[in-house]
């Protein structure tokens, strides 16, 4: 075991947010009661006149496997950026994921790259809901009734994907009257409308629907380096939905997104715009039985940049139809899915390769069989997927086997192991950090086969049986083969007869770590404390020699997240995020051509940034509740100690004051206030 | 209650000492007492003295000084042209960075010529091919207003290049009486089958240390500057160099982009290149 360099800071940040976590743990709620219930001495029968019952609802629950359930209102609850509470930042907080830099929205999830996640809204896949630079939140939460996220997957029935499965629901009841939301922030605004239709309650209309203008509000807010960049989103939702039966409900869903970046560099004459777009067009049907989903997603990449005279224009686009079909039969659950994609390659539109050629289709067929059997105290799982994949004359057969198994330990408490094997049958090739629309998909075929992994997980969830306090504890390993990463640079394509498929490197990897998460909601007070260590590493050969850390590896990441109600009114939350650097790849030393400074560099991701410290703070006001209408205020501060978290090293030279090295980084606090009525 | 003390205590202790264990990766601190590379910087053209310029490369980790303690002034250096070796001789000239360049009137280009390069100091010894290709005419040069500000002009140039070729082209420009040298050309670097005669090549100012400073950079040009232009015919691997280059200035402080390939020059057992160049001269005042 090795000490960190700067053991100081490093461990001080460490024991003193550990200390302050267990110190509201243990001193902070008034409310445990140790002990079990016991029964009433007196037996005097009581007449009550009124029964006052409170329910306190469950903001965040556990599903089966490790699945986490969380409510748009405990995203509320959150502190967040601009008023925008943001599923993705919460998910950030829980077990198995990991801490993203300041520049990412996306999530990496027991050593997965953010790419390998499926995103859904009612079982209709959306290829890339992020925003940039995660400034908005993915999703307009009250569109939705709660987010699921599975960290793994452990039944044969679930889509082939590597990563998480992050699924937005929308409500299966239509609302008792008119209902809505509208919130007004600083750098955006959003509202939503729930209509019931008719008389019978059974069908409804829900509409939400988001702009945001902080290029107009703040168009010199975004800077990164020279460049400027003006950027805003919309997007629309809507889902009509109507019960069949006792338990049936049917739903279409749309979903309409837009983000537009201007991005303009004076220093290198740098003039860019770009805008990526999803359309999602879902129907599912599901009941207690069985559920069958039909969905078109589609995602267009617009991305147009001059440099002084030079001009590049890659489109690219990605289109997917999709069925999904599933039956629970007794311990049995049958799945079937059909997934036909079209993928338009990046392209130069003034070249002259005919677009049949940069067209690129591939079908996947799926059918499923997962057992679940329950001996008492023990219980058996086993699945099998079998997946036909046929693209650009490659085609195969994959076995896909699952084994899971559970000892209840009792009421509260369970061990599992799971073991899976899972495939991916589609690339994004990131050109760019932060998501820009130069990053396109490819299908796998015969040169950039398929991504496959074997997953291993154990699980201990456990939890008092009269406090509502739980704790999970996951082990994992895993490997990786046919990871790509891409190896050029934005600017080759310029030249005409660049291929930029040449660039795409493809290697191995493998993860594991221990994931610790204690949580507690209690009648005022809730929170949770995360804590993985993991690593996560890649071995390709084009890059450099032997294995090397993954670009969202982080060895500690520590999250604290602690909601309290002070009064009917007031409420506030703290965050606290303690994770070591990312990796990146360190300059060894400089020199001189032609005047301008160029580096050699250590072997990729050999070096680590500082530590990753940050804390975040909301309050919400709840004031005038008239009728039904409820006025909220919610405030934020994001980084609020104004720590300087580095994203990016790199050095400069000047004839005044030689070699100097720059860290460009978040280190200001960011304020924000949002107001939300509800009716 | 004590229940929940033991085990939450537990957690903690167990956890603590998970997290002593740092991540061991290879943290690369290597540099000290390490013998950083000869760096050179050189070329010859046609009808032109070579110039060549020396330093070492610098370790980041450890220091914050000008380049001009990095210089290696007493290195020997010789061209020989396949028939005759000439000896470079070394002198201050602030019109470079770093002020101090090995050259000789005794030598100037020709082309169709191959020049080998040796430079030696101490018990190192470096050494390059070049070949200077046939120069290549410019027909013309034409001054645009620039549409996103109209009182910048860039400068479009013709040459004179065979249709479909796969040579390649590279240019350096300089403002007189502001630049004291000529710089490589931002994004000027191309392949012939690449240049529409049509349109012309854009030809814009070169970037370079002086601009990291106050001095704001434009790739365009004001009235009244007087352009002076040096169009290259330049061999593969200056192209790929000078391409590579490109990438490397523009992209290397973008949080956005990263590149991770290096510039490769000609040059073995150092870094930097050795290129001869067919070069026309030509120039313009923007008016």
């Amino acid at each position: 075991m090795r000490l960190p360099a700067n053991a100081v800071t490093h461990y001080s940040r460490l024991i003193l947010s550990w200390l302050y976590a267990a110190t509201v743990f243990l001193f902070m709620c008034p409310d445990i009661k140790a002990g079990s219930l016991t029964e009433a001495e007196d037996t005097t029968v009581i007449n009550l006149s009124e029964v006052k019952v409170d329910v306190k609802l469950r903001i965040k629950s556990k599903g089966e496997n490790g699945e986490i359930i969380l409510s748009p209102r405990m995203l509320r609850n959150l502190p967040s950026f601009g008023g925008n509470p943001d599923i993705m930042r919460a998910l950030q907080t829980m077990p198995l994921t990991t801490t993203s830099s300041d520049v990412s929205s996306g999530i990496s999830v027991m050593g997965n790259s953010s790419q390998n996640n499926f995103y859904s809204i009612d079982n209709g896949r959306i290829i890339n809901p992020l925003r940039f630079l995660g400034i908005f939140s993915t999703y307009n939460p009250s569109h939705f009734s709660a987010f699921h996220f599975s960290p793994v997957s452990n039944k044969a029935y679930s889509p082939n994907y590597l990563g998480a499965f992050i699924e937005a629901s929308t409500s299966s009841y239509s609302p008792p009257a008119l209902m809505g939301t509208a919130t007004v922030g600083l750098i955006n605004s959003s509202a939503s409308l729930a209509i019931p239709l008719g008389t019978s309650s059974r069908t409804w209309i829900r509409l939400s629907g988001r702009i945001s203008y902080i290029d107009k509000i703040y168009p010199g807010l975004l800077k990164l380096g020279h460049a400027s960049l003006l950027y805003d989103f919309n997007d629309l939702n809507v889902t009509a939905g109507h019960r069949i039966g006792n338990d049936g409900v049917l739903k279409l869903n749309v979903f309409l997104t837009n983000d537009r970046l201007r991005v303009k560099d004076t220093y290198y004459d740098l003039r860019g715009h770009l805008s990526w777009g999803n359309c999602v067009i879902g129907m599912t049907y599901s009941d207690n039985r069985q559920s069958h989903s039909l969905y078109s997603t589609s995602l267009r990449n617009k991305f147009r940049m001059t440099e002084s005279m030079a001009e590049v224009d890659l489109p690219s686009d990605i289109c997917e139809y999709g069925y999904d079909g599933l039956i629970r039969l007794s311990d049995f659950t049958i799945g079937a899915n059909v997934i036909y994609r079209n993928v338009l390659l990046q392209h130069n539109p003034n070249s002259d390769i005919p677009e049949s050629e940069l067209k690129n289709n591939a079908l996947e067929i799926s059918v499923s069989g997962d057992y679940l059997k329950n001996f008492g105290y023990f219980e058996l799982g086993t699945g099998l997927r079998m997946t036909y994949y046929a693209s650009n004359g490659f085609s195969r057969v994959y076995p896909l086997p699952r084994l899971t198994a559970g000892y209840k330990l009792s009421d509260r408490a369970k061990l599992s192991i799971n073991m899976s094997r899972v495939m991916q049958f589609s690339h994004l090739i990131e050109e760019s950090n932060g998501g820009l629309p130069c990053n396109f998909w490819i299908n796998a075929d015969k040169r950039f086969g398929p991504r496959k992994s074997s997953i291993i997980d154990f699980r201990y969830d456990g939890g008092i049986k009269s406090v509502p306090i739980n704790w999970s504890i996951t082990a994992f390993w895993r490997n990786l083969s046919n990871v790509t990463e891409f190896g050029g640079n934005i600017l080759n394509i310029i030249n005409s007869g660049y291929e930029a498929m040449d660039d795409i490197f493809l290697g191995k990897g493998h993860s594991y770590g221990v994931s610790v998460m204690l949580s507690a909601e209690l009648n005022k007070f809730d929170g949770w404390i995360t804590y993985n260590i993991s690593r996560s590493k890649l071995k390709i050969p084009a890059l450099r020699d032997g294995w090397f850390p993954a670009s969202f590896d982080r060895c500690h990441d520590l999250k604290v997240n602690l909601n309290y109600l002070l009064s009917d009114s007031w409420s506030i939350s703290s965050t606290i995020i303690y994770a070591t650097g990312l990796p990146f790849t360190k300059a060894e030393y400089g020199y001189m051509l032609g005047e301008n400074l160029l580096c050699h560099y250590y072997p990729h991701n050999s070096s680590r940034l500082p530590d990753y410290f940050r804390v975040d703070f909301g309050a919400s006001w709840r004031f005038l509740k008239k009728a039904h209408c409820t006025h909220r205020l919610d405030l934020s501060v994001m980084n609020a100690t104004c720590h300087r978290n580095v994203l990016m090293m790199n050095y400069h030279y000047s004839g005044k004051d030689g070699f100097s090295l720059i860290k460009s980084g978040l280190h200001s606090p960011i304020p924000s206030i949002s107001y939300t009525i509800d009716f | 209650m004590h229940n929940i003390f033991h085990i939450i205590s537990t957690i903690l202790i167990g956890l603590t000492v998970l997290m002593v264990s740092g991540c061991s990766d290879q943290l690369n601190e290597l540099n000290e007492g390490r013998s950083m590379p000869l760096v050179i910087e050189g070329w010859i053209e046609n009808g032109e003295k070579p110039v060549v310029m020396v330093t070492r490369a610098v370790d980041l980790t450890q220091t914050t000084d000008t380049l001009e303690k990095y210089i290696e002034k007493w290195c020997r250096v010789s061209i020989y042209d396949g028939e005759n070796t000439y000896y470079l001789s070394g002198k201050m000239d602030k019109a470079y960075t770093p002020a101090f360049i090995y050259t000789t009137s005794r030598l100037h280009g020709v082309a169709g010529k191959t020049y080998h390069l040796k430079v030696e100091l101490e018990d190192e010894i470096v050494e390059a091919d070049t070949r200077i290709p046939s120069p290549v005419a410019v027909d013309s040069l034409r001054i645009m207003k620039n549409p996103q500000c109209d009182t910048l002009y860039q400068v479009m140039a013709f040459p004179h290049i065979a249709p479909g070729t796969s040579d390649c082209y590279k240019f350096f420009t300089r403002v007189r009486n502001e630049e004291k040298r000529f710089f490589s050309s931002f994004l000027g670097t191309f392949e012939g089958y690449t240049y529409d005669p049509n349109s012309g090549f854009s030809v814009s100012r070169g970037i370079h240390n002086t601009y990291n400073g106050e001095q704001k950079f434009s790739p365009y040009y004001a009235k009244g500057d007087t352009v002076e232009i040096r169009f290259c015919h330049i061999n593969e691997d200056a192209f790929r160099f000078w391409q590579s280059y490109e990438t490397c200035v523009s992209m290397s402080g973008s949080i956005l982009f990263n590149t991770l390939k290096e510039c490769k020059g000609n040059i073995d057992h150092a870094i930097g290149y050795w290129f001869g160049y067919g070069l026309t001269r030509t120039s313009i005042i923007i008016e």
